[in-house]
């Protein structure tokens, strides 16, 4: 089952802090719920489970020191092989598009910024041809359109910029 | 904050302002409504909510869409619909909570004052409930148990601010009460646990109780009013047992609809006739009586006389029991 | 008895019934299939569109879509790893490893079939021991639904990844992301930091959706130049033999799905995790390791999701509480439509009780016929070009959690859960915990309090009652020893007495 072999991933250390402070946060601010003041007060589970997180923070950490370190070639530092290898360029571009995605929702409306999204999405992932790209996107934006809009009658956004 | 847009709007405002009103007059409602329903699918709002809305419709000749948006006891919904645009396109489904928002510090937003009652649908009576293996056999049977076995005897509640809760507190005030209670999800939970013998007794909708206490699984010991209610025959009313109670009532959970208060005058108008319409639906009358409800059907002025009065011994009932956040003298409630 | 089956035929005669259940049937596959989209939604919506209707078509269309939809689910399990609705979450462990393996073909019609299978098993339990098992589910006491999370969760155990440190922090940071918002019980704001929008809270399907679809079409995002995997859709039918094996584990499986359908305070989405559970404790050798794409880690969540449907429908019809939320809209229904639910609903209206068995079973037989046929043409949705299928799945995964309360502070939720779900399985984390906590965690949290409040604030009473009930004894010796045989203490106490033996 376990899988002691594995090689430290670049970042991986700074993640295992991140959790560990993540985990404190969440025990103090639980206990500041209501100060813990009896044994059925709200503030028990969040308590218990920032507590469960700070705990086995500190042994992922301790696993994490143990392991071999990342491979590290020449000429590159952790915070390079971080970039190239655990976010390399697709996912950054991918994750910042979907962000950019949601921010355009309210004030684009849906359908604009959906099918924006999807072109870009479509045309840097799959590099097919613009009309390809195009065919696909409304395509696929009338479909979920129908579903969700039309038979479902959920309330997209409409967006206010073009009103 | 002035910008250069909202100040090209003013100027054109002059122009504008004659000819926008009177389309809005004849026209309205040009596209669907949407109606945010405060609490989850199947309770008894969202019953309501969706039983009296295809009658509506008929009278507006335009279609609510209703969604359910639960959450923060209700104060999610109406956020929502408090910074939708006040055009009488956003309606807000609710029941009595967010007149307690203030007291409880969920939202600042004050309902009679921010919104506009379209109309106050129905109001529910609680009946007291007990579990059937349970000795008691009148509320003074109860109030005696709970005197003489202080912290013992288990009330099934839904929270701070909940019918059980307001109903209880109510109760103490006969004094040298002191029970436990314990918040289930809801008032369908809360039965369920009565019935399993989790809880003692519950204040309950008289919805909500009536089959149970048909089967016989349940006993209702007295109806929340100072009349008995035709849908719990030969159960008393609390006021047979302790007469002092009668100052709260008419008390218990009420349904309605509102939409902001700067929504246009005629806009209102349009929406309240169509509600006033709908709500008179004789199958929809015949529904809320079937669940033990009390048919309001009012709004305006007098839908607010009812909310403030409602407000006022509630908020104040709670400060008593020493179950308010904040005093509702703070927030401009006057004693009842 | 006469009577009965005249009923229970009603909707296989009537061929307006019988469209209208095959038509909910088929929405409902679609409607569980699509994340965002649930069923407990799509029959309030029913409500509003059948209102003028009698009751019977209303309560047909519902009982399809229900049943479809509880199933449908899994098809987006398998073939996206997003599970359609939360019952599908056990299923996604192992079916998409299975699609990865060019299996979808096998793994939908596998789960069809068992889907169908525990579909009949819960209503087989509705039809002969409703009563009685309305009555059992009363007993549970607020302690005994702690006792029912705290086996759930041991799940995590299982589901840790690396290790076990790994798995519990997943677990708590669960939980605690499920305590976000306003506490049901003393309307106090938990981690709100003072704003409004968290007083709901995190919508778990929110998280579901990120942590499971988004951060895994982030990771896939690694392997855009390797060619899809070429899907085997030769045979989608499981085999005879294949069947008879894993009949036992679907049967134990319905089982568990029944009960935690039945009580009142949980449905489908615990009983596929306690079933999952349940068969990788028992299942000694697994087609394949568990959460590689073993057969037996479908078979044991999709048929306990959809006997929990029967189960669910045990309370609401013969005491007029609903078993889940889909099961609480239909009483709504039933209210609008006229009829009195409560215990007397099956003295006054006997016929609706075994009209509601009878449409189920016709529900379950078209949900069989449905599931499959095109299995091929979905198989081939994981043959799409990676750099199609991701934007589609993002585009999906934004929509369908926009729809569950029409918020976009739940879209940026799940962009979240997408990002760090990604960091979390590079540094060798599994995000099931993640979920598993986000759904049992509240659960955990409110029966604790109910139990501790009822035990007077006394924390020894509170513990008393977990040994003089009977109910809770049988739970609390459960939930022990599933935890000593989970702990070095147990295995060395089992080999000793091997040897002596």
């Amino acid at each position: 089952m376990e899988e002691t072999t594995r090689r430290r991933q670049p970042g991986e250390t700074v993640f295992g802090y991140l959790l560990l402070l993540f985990g404190l946060f969440v025990a103090t601010e639980g206990y500041r719920i209501d100060g813990l003041y009896s044994p059925s007060a709200a503030g028990m589970f969040p308590a218990l489970a920032g507590g469960v997180m700070a705990l086995s923070a500190l042994a992922i950490i301790r696993r994490t020191h143990r392991m071999k370190p990342a491979h590290i070639p020449e000429g590159s530092g952790t915070a390079r092989e971080f970039l190239r290898r655990t976010t390399p360029t697709d996912v950054a571009v991918m994750a910042l598009l979907m962000l950019g995605y949601m921010l355009a929702l309210e004030p684009f409306g849906f359908p604009v910024a959906s099918f924006v999204f999807l072109f870009l999405a479509i045309f840097y992932l799959h590099r097919g041809s613009l009309l390809a790209t195009l065919l696909i996107s409304a395509g696929t934006l009338a479909a979920v359109y129908l579903v969700f809009r039309v038979l479902f009658t959920v309330v997209l956004p409409t967006g206010w910029l073009f009103r | 904050m002035i910008t250069r847009r909202s100040l090209g709007g003013l100027a054109a405002l002059p122009l504008l302002a004659g000819s926008r009103m009177a389309a809005a007059q004849e026209a309205y409602p040009t596209r669907d409504l949407l109606g945010l329903i405060q609490w989850g699918a199947g309770g008894a709002t969202d019953v309501t909510a969706r039983a009296v809305t295809p009658h509506v419709e008929q009278a507006l000749g335009a279609k609510i869409v209703l969604q359910n948006r639960p959450g923060g006891s209700g104060a999610i919904a109406m956020t929502a619909v408090h910074t939708a645009p006040a055009d009488g396109y956003t309606l807000l489904y609710a029941a009595e909570n967010p007149l307690l928002y203030g007291v409880l510090n969920l939202s600042r937003i004050d309902l009679v004052n921010e919104f506009y009652a379209v109309n106050v649908l129905a109001r529910g009576v609680p009946v007291i409930v007990v579990n059937a293996d349970k000795p008691w056999r009148t509320l003074k049977d109860l109030v005696a148990d709970m005197r003489a076995n202080p912290g013992r005897i288990r009330m099934a509640g839904t929270g701070p601010g909940g019918q059980p809760h307001v109903v209880s507190s109510m109760l103490s005030s006969l004094g040298n009460i002191r029970h436990i209670s314990i918040p289930f999800d809801g008032e369908g939970p809360g039965l369920t646990a009565l019935q399993g013998g989790h809880a003692d007794f519950m204040p309950a909708g008289s919805g909500a109780a009536a089959q149970h206490v048909r089967a016989g699984r349940l006993r209702a010991l007295a109806v929340w009013n100072t009349e008995p209610l035709p849908s719990f025959p030969g159960v008393p009313p609390a006021t047979a047992d302790f007469p002092e109670l009668a100052r709260f009532m008419p008390w218990g959970s009420f349904y309605g609809v509102w939409v902001r208060r700067s929504v246009p005058e005629d806009r209102r108008a349009k929406l309240v006739a169509a509600f006033k319409a709908g709500a008179s639906n004789p199958q929809f009358v015949e529904l809320m009586q079937g669940n033990g409800n009390v048919v309001m059907n009012i709004s305006g002025d007098e839908a607010d006389n009812f909310l403030k009065r409602w407000q006022s011994v509630t908020t104040w009932t709670l400060q008593e029991a020493g179950a308010a956040r904040t005093s509702p003298a703070e927030l401009g409630i006057p004693r009842p | 008895m006469s009577e009965g089956l005249t009923y229970f035929l009603m909707s296989w005669t009537d061929p307006k019934l019988l469209l209208l259940t095959a038509a909910g049937t088929f929405a409902g596959i679609y409607i569980g299939a699509i994340p965002g989209l649930s069923v407990t939604m799509a029959a309030s919506i029913l409500i509003s569109f059948t209102f003028s209707w009698d009751v019977n078509p209303a309560l047909a269309l519902i009982a399809g879509v229900y049943m479809g939809g509880v199933y449908g689910g899994s098809r987006s399990a398998i073939l996206l790893n997003i599970p359609g609705a939360p019952a599908a979450i056990a299923t996604a462990l192992d079916g998409f490893p299975l699609a990865k393996r060019g299996e979808a073909g096998v793994a939908i019609g596998l789960t069809t079939v068992t889907s169908f299978f525990g579909g009949f098993v819960g209503i087989i339990a509705l039809a002969v021991a409703a009563p009685a098992i309305s009555e059992f589910a009363l007993l549970f006491a607020p302690r005994d639904y702690l006792l029912l999370a705290m086996m759930g969760l041991l799940l995590v155990g299982s589901l840790s990844g690396e290790s076990l440190a790994k798995g519990l922090y997943a677990g708590a940071l669960g939980i605690a992301l499920g305590m976000v918002g306003m506490d049901p019980m003393t309307a106090e704001g938990r981690f709100t930091f003072g704003t409004v929008q968290l007083m709901g809270g995190i919508p778990y399907v929110a998280a579901m959706i990120g942590f499971f679809g988004v951060s895994e079409a982030l990771a896939q995002l690694h392997n855009l130049k390797v060619a899809p995997v070429k899907q085997n859709v030769s045979r989608i039918l499981p085999s005879w033999s294949l069947l008879r094996r894993y009949m036992p584990l679907s049967l134990r499986s319905s089982a568990i799905g029944v009960v935690i359908g039945a009580l009142p305070g949980t449905g489908g989405d615990i009983a596929a995790l306690m079933a999952y559970d349940q068969a990788k404790r028992t299942v000694k050798n697994p087609s394949r390791p568990f959460g590689e794409g073993a057969y037996e880690g479908v078979v044991a969540p999709e048929s306990a999701n959809n006997a929990a449907v029967g189960g669910a429908y045990i309370p609401m019809l013969t005491l007029g509480i609903p078993g889940d939320a889909v099961t609480a809209v239909i009483i709504g229904a039933l209210f609008i439509h006229g009829l009195k639910p409560g215990p007397m609903l099956m003295i006054e209206t006997p016929h609706l009780f075994w009209f509601t068995v009878g449409n189920l079973t016709l529900a379950n037989v078209f949900m069989l016929i449905f599931g499959l046929t095109g299995v091929r043409i979905f198989a081939k949705v994981v043959e799409t070009p990676p750099g199609i299928l991701i934007p589609l799945i993002m585009i999906l995964s934004v929509v369908g959690t926009y729809a569950i309360q029409n918020s976009v502070v739940d879209v940026y939720w799940m962009l979240g859960f997408g990002i760090f779900g990604y960091f979390l399985r590079t540094y060798g984390f599994q995000v099931g915990p993640v979920v598993l906590g986000m759904i049992l965690g509240p659960l955990m949290d409110t029966s604790y309090r109910r139990a501790m409040i009822s035990a007077g604030d006394d924390p020894i009473a509170f513990a008393l009652e977990f040994v003089t009930s009977p109910l809770s004894l049988v739970l609390t010796l459960a939930v022990t020893l599933l935890l000593l045989g989970q702990t070095p203490v147990w295995r060395g106490l089992k080999g000793r007495l091997t040897r002596q033996g």
